[in-house]
């Protein structure tokens, strides 16, 4: 039992949730003014759009697998960056003009509503949060390993019966302030982690870890390739690199490009499937409704864009120094099974290795803190979507605002469900490389759609539902094929990412299903409302 | 001599009917002005957080009316004088106390919902800030019975607030002048300028994996991860470029 680091974890938990439930008090009765909130509040949002961002997924899972890979890992953590651009040059303006940000609400504002529209609006939206949990669920469940010692089916039930609870009684109020310490929190643990790391063993300059990391053989390879780790007892790290180098003399160092992305389609499939994600995430999208202005709407994505950039950029430097420092430790893990805590733990080993148990205790704290506010945000996504979208609009559309809060509470405990057992199923994967299966089918369910909405006066209706359920069928068919080792699929090789496939067919869906209907709804007030010029 | 004025914070609820009432009545035997103030609260909160919260409030606040318009109306019909103001703010107390400053009132009523235990831990009491922070004497009332509510309530039955979200209603603009064509050139622009290195790099490390793998200005960087590192910088002036053309084209269009 690790008292200093639980406690640590304890505390930043704790914090995290109680400025949360203060926050509202603040927002509400403190006597410093703001002009409607706005000298902040792109600030503010920034940060609140960082912290729903940066989950389990970059913190836990980026170096992770930087750490056990090297730099051909590295497309995550510029693919998440990526993303934030495509939304902030097509769609985060319009968006925050027209005041909806999902699919449903859109095609329903252009065109008539439709039960077609909202029904398969709702269940792109609930699969791909719902899949964005499952990631998360693993993350804490590796935490819960190495902090406690759990099993890990035993922690991913704690903490998934924990976080849904947390949700349901009434973490569902105070979301905004819970993104934007978490944000911090997470910047500044990252940040502290590569600094002492730097310092302690790096001679103060991270070009270091660059140079040393040149000779490594990642660790995930090394462990595949050399039989006995136990000879390692009692060598230092650096020895054990120099030993595995000299048996495995000329195979890939974590440096060199291209070393684990088997070919190109791969490559391109991942990279697509990044960059054109974050634009259809439905739990990012969303999170644009408290931006104030449309304005507000791009100086706040250009925060997040400095926010998560810097970010990710320590994040390779820390990923490349834990695959140096912790070289034995992860061969190790690999070769004892431990394939979750050897993919996803780098950081807070890490943590452990240059601060002991107080940095271990801010890694973890800040990868729960981090966690707990993305399920939070994707669950509530998840009930907003189902209630607001779909039972007020078919099943009630008179139901009391009590029964809608209880409608959503229900469908939040049962896709929490769900993602629970997903996750026991799915617990040794890369925590990163399941998000980035979401962000594959939210490239090709929502951005597709939602692009098409706002920028082209032909789209119709017709359309826009061929244009969703192509991409939902297609990246669903990829993603399982890609998860139960499927080779290939009618012919077609199956990708790391379903997004090289899915998005060209959505698009190309929506494009001829377009040229012979012709309900290309009330376009002209859309466009208006949509692209207007600010006040 | 100038003339007597009331400072009225309402929302529209039940006690702030009860306020809008004992403001009136004060008005009377003072022969003073009624400002109502009525502000809605910008707090960065999303729609199913709003919706909680007014859960958690039915029970305090029971009715939800046009708050200043109520205080309006019901001044109309006592002969009271009530100038409505609405502002949209930050903290509703820093509201009521900057515009208690601005205009320098005898009295300022507000009501006091009766919140109590965790609801009033979490949200605080504006009553009491005010009175914690206000330079000008304050009143604070308590909702005594309905039957001493009873006219107040009837006219604010008759102006409930309306649903939280509603769509901004766009009259008479002209698409031509929007000219979509010219800011999808500039989305697709910005774009560009961010996927050409990003997929460049894919396509580097794919098909000239020697180039990608040659090392540049020492420490084993190679062109790959220096490349890499890059993308970073090139997305931020990418994105703050993108700014600027697209504030120039918002003010272009002003003129």
């Amino acid at each position: 039992m690790n008292i200093v680091a639980i406690s640590i974890v304890l505390i930043l938990v704790g914090i995290t949730i109680g400025v949360a439930w203060y926050s509202r008090r603040w927002t509400r009765t403190t006597s410093e003014f703001y002009v409607a909130g706005q000298k902040i509040s792109w600030f503010q949002n920034a940060l609140a759009l960082t912290g729903d961002y940066l989950s389990a997924a970059s913190f836990l899972g980026v170096t992770g697998a930087i750490a056990v890979l090297g730099i051909d890992r590295t497309w995550d953590a510029i693919g998440y960056f990526g993303g934030y651009i495509v939304l902030l040059a097509l769609l985060a303006v319009p968006l925050r003009k027209v005041g909806k940000y999902t699919a449903s609400e859109i095609l329903t504002t252009r065109f008539r509503a439709s039960k077609t529209v909202r029904t398969s609006a709702m269940l792109g939206s609930t699969v791909i949060s719902s899949f964005y949990i499952v990631p998360q669920l693993v993350g804490a469940g590796a935490l819960m390993q190495i902090l406690l010692g759990w099993d890990y089916v035993i922690s991913v039930l704690v903490i998934g019966v924990l976080v849904i609870g947390y949700v349901v009684m009434g973490g569902m109020r105070a979301t905004t302030y819970n993104q934007v310490i978490q944000a911090v929190v997470l910047w500044f643990a990252m940040l502290i982690i590569l600094i002492l790391t730097v310092v302690i063993f790096f001679d103060y300059n991270p070009m270091n870890i660059i140079q040393q990391a040149s000779d490594v053989v990642p660790p995930e390879v090394a462990a595949g390739m050399i039989t006995d780790g136990a000879a390692f007892e009692g060598m230092t790290f650096y020895e054990v690199i120099e030993e595995v180098s000299d048996e495995l003399t000329g195979v890939d160092t974590a440096l060199t490009p291209g070393a684990f992305a088997p070919d190109w389609m791969n490559l391109f499939a991942l990279a697509t499937g990044l960059v054109f994600g974050t634009a259809g995430l439905p739990h990012v999208l969303k999170r644009y409704y408290t931006v104030d202005r449309p304005k507000d709407a791009r100086t706040s994505t250009i925060g997040v864009l400095f926010a998560i950039g810097s970010f990710y950029i320590m994040a390779i430097f820390v990923g490349l120094a834990a695959m140096v420092l912790l070289y034995p430790e992860l061969i190790g893990y690999f070769q004892a099974g431990e394939d979750s805590v050897a993919q996803n733990m780098a950081v807070p080993l890490l943590g452990d290795l240059v601060g002991g148990d107080v940095i271990l205790g801010l890694a973890i704290g800040g990868a729960f803190c981090a966690i707990l506010s993305t399920v939070a945000g994707l669950l509530i996504t998840i009930g907003t979507t189902i209630t607001h979208d779909y039972y007020m609009e078919l099943i009630e559309p008179n139901a009391s605002e009590k029964k809608e809060v209880f409608i959503a509470k229900l469908s939040i405990v049962a896709t929490g469900i769900i993602a629970v057992v997903v996750a026991l199923a799915l617990g040794d994967q890369n925590v990163s490389y399941l998000v980035t299966l979401a962000f594959g089918m939210a490239a090709s369910v929502f951005f597709p759609v939602l692009f098409m909405s706002v920028w082209w006066k032909g789209y119709t209706r017709q359309g826009a539902i061929a244009t969703m359920v192509a991409g939902l069928i297609v990246s669903v068919i990829f993603v399982v094929a890609q998860l139960t080792g499927t080779p290939d699929v009618l012919g077609l090789p199956v990708l790391v990412n379903p997004a090289l496939y899915s998005l060209p067919a959505a698009v190309a869906t929506g494009i001829i299903v377009s040229k012979f209907t012709d309900d290309i709804g009330d376009v002209d007030r859309f466009m208006a409302l949509a692209h207007r010029k600010e006040e | 001599m100038t003339e007597k004025k009331i400072l009225l914070a309402t929302d529209g609820s039940k006690p702030a009917l009860m306020a809008t009432k004992k403001a009136i009545e004060e008005a009377k035997v003072m022969d003073a002005v009624v400002h109502a103030l009525t502000i809605e609260e910008k707090a960065p909160m999303t729609l199913l957080e709003k919706k909680q919260e007014n859960i958690a409030e039915e029970r305090y606040l029971e009715i939800k009316s046009r708050g200043s318009e109520v205080a309006k109306e019901y001044g109309d019909r006592e002969g009271v004088e009530v100038v409505e103001k609405k502002v949209e703010s930050g903290p509703v107390v820093a509201a009521i106390l900057e515009y208690a400053e601005e205009i320098d009132p005898d009295l300022i009523v507000v009501g006091n919902s009766g919140r109590s235990g965790w609801e009033k831990v979490r949200l605080g009491s504006v009553a009491e800030g005010i009175v914690k922070k206000a330079d000008h004497p304050v009143l604070v009332t308590r909702v005594k019975n309905d039957d001493y509510l009873k006219d107040i309530l009837e006219i604010a039955r008759e102006m409930p607030l309306p649903p939280i979200e509603e769509l901004e209603e766009i009259i008479d603009i002209d698409l031509e002048e929007l000219e979509i064509k010219k800011q999808l050139g500039l989305a697709f622009g910005t774009l560009l300028a961010f996927l050409l290195p990003f997929f460049g790099l894919a396509a580097v490390v794919s098909w000239a994996p020697d180039i990608a793998a040659t090392n540049i200005i020492g420490y084993e960087m190679n062109v790959a991860l220096f490349w890499i590192l890059l993308i970073f910088p090139i997305g931020w002036v990418t994105a703050i470029l993108f700014n600027q053309y697209a504030k120039k084209y918002d003010k272009a269009k002003e003129t």
